[in-house]
């Protein structure tokens, strides 16, 4: 039985993963795609284009 | 007196055995307390007793040993004797008890038991009954208590006894049990333990308190607790549900808190079996109790209710075995003993319902065993091993495994808790120090601060000259303005390709002073190596001088000589990046391929070097080495704490070209002479310099700083004897900034295996957490997390990469992160030490390898279909790099030359498998995983056909190669590298030579002499110059005598 996790974010940006059934340590949100680890990570390499933490790229200009 | 002998049973063979190799022990002493009904005179009571030993041949049996084997003597008589104490008024039965079962017995003169009638009350009398193992077992202690009390009642009742009829004696049973057993029986038996059995592991992986010794220690000793009133009927509730016994619940819930104590799902457990199946023999005093190797696989990580099911049936299973004598088993599957560890089975399990638990008696039978009887539990333990806190801890964990599983019956066994909430506090206030990371100044302004206090200061030493830090700052300051003319700034990076040198300095500052983040890159580097970093970390810029800027491909970045014209530009100040702004990329192996970019902040980096400056106080009078690659962030410590520190970095010319061999002697004479106080090493160069001869005159040193592969408590001591000044084992990988821990070891600590990796440093916090994520136990291994500041960004370019191996921090503040490191760790006490890896990735002299990136790079070679890529001990200390390799054409004639070339071009050198062996297929095992153990021994490169040595000197070297490099055979035009050759081995023949003829034989000889007939003519020059005034024919006779000493 393949195990679920599910695709999460935090307030920087940053895209991690999570176990599907367990709830996500805080400051992680949901991230709106859950499937087996390998399609989760799959996910995040599309949408993850930006790898600079959130305040670091409003203070710069690029 | 008549004696009738018999052939001893399989049973009493193995402990009378047992008991050989313990004689003066009471290890097999079974002891009985059967109390006396009121009004049992002394004379009722010797009455009994000499019925039970006349009805029981047992009681009247000894052992003889004779040429064909254990015989067992039963006596006609044996003297009936019966010794009489008085406790009513000391009390201590139970150590009366105790004392007596420690008495040991002679086994050859029966009778093998001995009675004393203890007075305990005015009219409670209690016979106590110690008898040796041979001849009683569990059951015959029952049978024992069964008889003497029916014997004493019926006698205080004036009325005949009531006891069964014994159709057989135990003799008889012997007898029976050799014939039955017959060669057939025994090998389907055989065969259905060898494959039930098979890859099982031999020892087990439960965490001991001390390393066991090379021989066996049955000191023991135990701890008993009590299982609640309701758990225990939760217990009862469940086996019924499930509708297992208990025993299998019981001993479920034990195998899987062993599975996950000794982080492993495949455990093996001996458990005694009755062995009373024939009927006769159920009445009877003898030694029939059999052992199985229980096996219980978690592999799969099953609900608990579903392993009590498992266990059920594999219990059965072993119950239709049973009738084999474990040493039999043992004999078959582990035919070459290690006296450190018994066969088979360590750990033991024993459910007694209705039956009184044992005791130890000083003694323990195993390393660790649960009983359980009733609503009692005991622990038994090897006193060697583990301490009685442990065992405590140990019952605890299981009751609450127990009380978690008849609560919720399908928690998987991952997932069963082993914390209570006191110790998961202290695993957490453990994983970091308090004191907190310094200040907000980041490396750039604190090394701008020292050159404003102290511009004279010496900031820079070379071979060629210094740079005060007024100077370096002045160059940085106008380089950084001819980058920012270029747009570097803050979150834009520069590649440095530049070799150790002040401009390194220079252009690494320069850097950090425009805010922006540094790439060290090789320019020595492969072509196709070089070009996918620029690419792939998008530099806007490349620093480097005239001399490498030839070497470097073309891309988009700009290219600026670090020597040019720095005068024409007028100096900037420092821009303070923002801390969470890039400070440096560096490239670590990649295991699909290519190497990959670690991106580590600016705030991460200061925290780094402030917490190094203050843990080891350093100070403007500090002259750091510096003798690291740049490309290694290890070069970091010899970089930045000096600076920060107001210090001098010494910087140790780079004279490699990037692959030539390391010269110990010349970095030991570099830091003499340069009065260096701290060196920074990994433990490979630091044996070198513990062999070499003037490391004892480098004085300077005051402390060594040693780190990027395991350090072992022996090196650490080879070293403390050289130079006994403080040294500090550091570990971490690149993705947490350096290092994240430090251990300091005295020069007069001592440490049997590796040393610890110790304590956090500043800010960062180190977790050990089990495969589901949770805190691990104190003392068992998992799986290393680290926390806090020093975790980096992440891998520039593979956010799926970056989003596997930077998970979501549930123990720190909200949306923090930990970097899985994949190394598997342990708490011992307060410090942690490092046990191995998790996955594939290897160290090689101190450089992490991923073996997928050489394994790629094999693959890519059209001559290649298929390629795995290990590490071969050759030697102790000499590790080395093999690939076994299918060709696509698996007729033709393999020759590994052309395929080492073509990975020369694209790896680098320390990558290249010293050996490359081509198979037909790669052998598996039966889960159709590789099978490592089935791969051939690699033959390091034969020597082709170059002749045998001819003269004297040629003989020595060649025999010193042979003996160095293990091999049988050297030509002597062969290449040293080519043999498998490296650095440290190249040591070691310049020193085994030296021991031979006695004279320094320096280092550099051997590297500038690749071939034992190079080498033998430059040791016949340096002995006939050393040997001055000897005519040739002397000279030619030391060398003569030298390789006589070799053979």
């Amino acid at each position: 039985m393949t195990e679920l996790y599910r695709v999460v974010r935090n307030d920087e940006e940053q895209y991690s993963i999570w176990d599907a059934g367990t709830a996500a340590p805080a400051g992680w949100h949901d991230a709106g795609f859950t499937g087996t680890k390998a399609d989760c990570l799959a996910h995040i390499e599309r949408v993850w284009t930006d790898m600079r933490p959130r305040s670091v790229r409003t203070a710069d200009h690029g | 007196m008549a004696r009738w002998e018999f052939p001893a049973s399989y049973g009493q063979e193995r402990v009378w055995l047992a008991s050989q190799l313990h004689p003066d022990s009471s290890l097999y002493n079974v002891a009985m307390l059967v109390p006396l009904p009121t009004g049992t005179t002394t004379a009722i009571v010797r009455s009994a007793l000499s019925t039970v030993v006349e009805r029981h041949e047992s009681m009247r049996t000894a052992f003889r040993h004779g040429a064909d084997g254990l015989v067992q003597v039963v006596h006609d008589t044996v003297e009936v004797e019966l010794s009489e104490v008085d406790l009513r008024e000391s009390g201590g039965l139970l150590r009366f008890c105790d004392a007596e079962a420690r008495i040991p017995f002679s086994l050859d003169r029966p009778p093998l038991w001995r009675a004393t009638l203890v007075r305990v009350r005015d009219d409670g009398r209690i016979l106590v009954l110690v008898a040796h193992h041979t001849i009683c077992d569990g059951t015959s202690a029952v049978v024992v208590d069964a008889e003497i009390t029916e014997l004493c009642r019926a006698a205080v009742a004036v009325r005949p006894a009531r006891l069964p009829d014994l159709g057989i004696q135990y003799a008889d049973f012997a007898v029976w049990q050799r014939t039955q057993l017959t060669q057939q029986r025994l090998e389907k038996h055989l065969a259905y333990w060898r494959s039930r059995l098979a890859g099982a592991p031999a020892v087990h992986s439960l965490p001991t308190d001390r390393p066991r010794a090379a021989v066996q220690d049955p000191a023991g000793s135990e701890v008993r607790f009590e299982i609640p009133v309701e758990l225990s009927e939760r217990v009862t509730a469940l086996a019924r549900r499930l509708r297992v016994t208990e025993f299998a619940l019981l001993f479920g819930a034990y195998a899987a808190l062993l599975g996950r104590l000794g982080s492993r799902t495949d455990v093996v457990v001996g458990v005694p079996v009755a062995g009373r199946d024939v009927t006769q023999v159920a009445p009877l005093i003898g030694m029939f109790v059999n052992t199985v190797p229980l096996r219980v696989d978690m592999a799969g990580d099953p609900a608990f209710d579903a392993l009590a099911g498992q266990v059920a049936e594999a219990t059965l299973a072993a119950l239709d075995h049973a009738a084999v004598p474990v040493q039999l088993i043992a004999a078959d599957l582990v035919p070459r003993r290690d006296p450190a560890v018994a066969p088979l089975y360590q750990l033991g399990f024993n459910h007694l319902p209705g039956v009184p638990l044992n005791a130890a008696y000083g003694t323990a039978r195993d390393e660790l065993t649960l009983e359980v009887s009733g609503r009692e539990g005991r622990v038994e333990f090897r006193t060697a091993l583990f301490d009685e806190a442990t065992a405590w801890a140990f019952a605890r964990r299981y009751l609450r495994v127990l009380d978690a599983v008849t609560r919720q019956p399908d928690l998987r066994v991952s997932r069963l808790p082993l914390l209570d909430a006191e110790e998961r506090d202290l695993l957490l206030r453990r994983a970091e120090d308090a004191g907190t990371a310094a200040g907000p100044a980041l490396v750039a302004e604190l090394i701008a601060a020292r050159a404003a206090g102290a511009p004279d200061a010496v900031a820079v030493e070379t071979d060629s000259g210094s740079l005060r830090y007024g100077e370096l700052v002045a160059r940085a300051g106008a380089l950084a303005g001819r980058l920012r003319a270029c747009g570097v700034g803050p979150e834009r990076l520069v590649a440095v390709a530049l070799p150790r040198s002040a401009d390194l300095v220079v252009a690494v500052l320069a850097v950090l002073f425009t805010g922006g983040g540094y790439v060290p890159v090789d320019p020595d580097a492969p072509d196709a190596r070089l070009g996918h970093m620029l690419a792939d970390s998008g530099v806007d810029a490349v620093l480097t001088s005239a001399e490498h800027r030839g070497r470097l491909p073309i891309t988009g970045a700009i290219v600026l000589d670090v020597d040019a014209d720095a005068a024409a530009t007028p100096a900037v100040g420092h821009e303070a990046p923002d801390p969470g702004n890039v400070a440096y990329i560096i490239y670590t192996s990649g295991s699909t391929g290519r190497p990959k970019g670690v991106a580590i902040e600016h705030r991460s980096l200061a925290n780094y070097v402030r917490w190094f400056v203050d843990a080891f106080s350093l100070g403007p009078d500090d002259r750091v080495l510096a003798s690291s690659a740049p490309t290694f962030d290890a070069f970091g410590i010899e970089l930045f704490p000096a600076l920060v520190a107001g210090g001098t970095v010494v910087i140790l010319p780079d004279t490699s070209g990037g692959n030539a061999p390391f010269d110990p002697d010349a970095l030991v004479r570099f830091a003499t002479a340069h009065r260096v106080t701290m060196l920074a090493l990994v433990p490979t160069v630091l044996r070198m310099l513990v062999d070499s001869p003037l490391l004892d005159g480098c004085t300077s040193v005051r402390q060594v700083v040693c780190g990027g592969e395991q350090l072992t408590g022996a090196l650490a001591e080879r070293f403390a004897a050289r130079l006994p000044v403080p040294l500090h084992n550091v570990y971490g990988p690149t993705e947490a900034t350096i290092d994240v821990s430090a251990h300091t070891v005295a020069a007069t600590d001592r440490y049997t295996g590796p040393v610890p990796i110790g304590r956090p440093v500043a800010g960062a916090r180190l977790y050990v957490l089990d495969e589901a994520g949770e805190l691990a136990p104190d003392g068992v291994v998992g799986h290393l997390h680290i926390g806090g500041v020093p975790v980096a960004r992440g891998y520039p370019g593979h956010p799926a990469l970056t989003a596997e191996r930077f998970v979501p921090d549930p123990f720190g503040p909200p949306g923090s992160r930990l970097y899985r490191t994949g190394d598997l760790v342990r708490w011992t006490g307060d410090v942690l030490t490092c046990v191995g890896r998790a996955d594939a990735q290897l160290k090689v002299r101190g450089v992490r390898i991923e073996p997928g990136e050489i394994e790629a790079a094999l693959r890519a070679e059209t001559t290649v279909r298929d390629a795995v890529v290990l590490v071969h001990e050759h030697r102790p200390d000499d590790q080395r790099l093999v690939a076994y390799v299918v060709p696509t054409d698996r007729a033709a004639e393999f020759d590994a030359e052309p395929l080492r070339t073509s990975l020369r071009r694209s790896l680098p050198n320390i990558m290249v498998p010293a050996a490359i062996v081509a198979l037909a297929e790669f052998p598996t095992t039966s889960s159709g995983k590789l099978d490592t153990a089935a791969l051939p021994v690699p033959q390091y490169a034969v020597a082709r056909d170059s002749r045998p040595p001819g003269t004297p000197a040629e003989e020595l070297v060649a025999s010193v190669w042979k003996e160095v490099l293990g091999l049988s055979r050297v030509g002597v035009e062969d290449d040293f590298f080519d043999l498998g050759g490296h650095s440290l081995l190249a040591t070691r023949i310049a020193v085994r030579l030296s021991d031979v003829v006695r004279t320094e034989v320096p280092i550099h000889l051997v590297f500038s002499h690749g071939t034992v007939a190079g080498l033998a003519g430059a040791l016949e020059d340096l002995l006939a110059r050393e040997i001055d005034g000897l005519s040739d024919e002397e000279a030619e006779r030391e060398l003569t005598s030298g390789s006589e000493v070799m053979t």
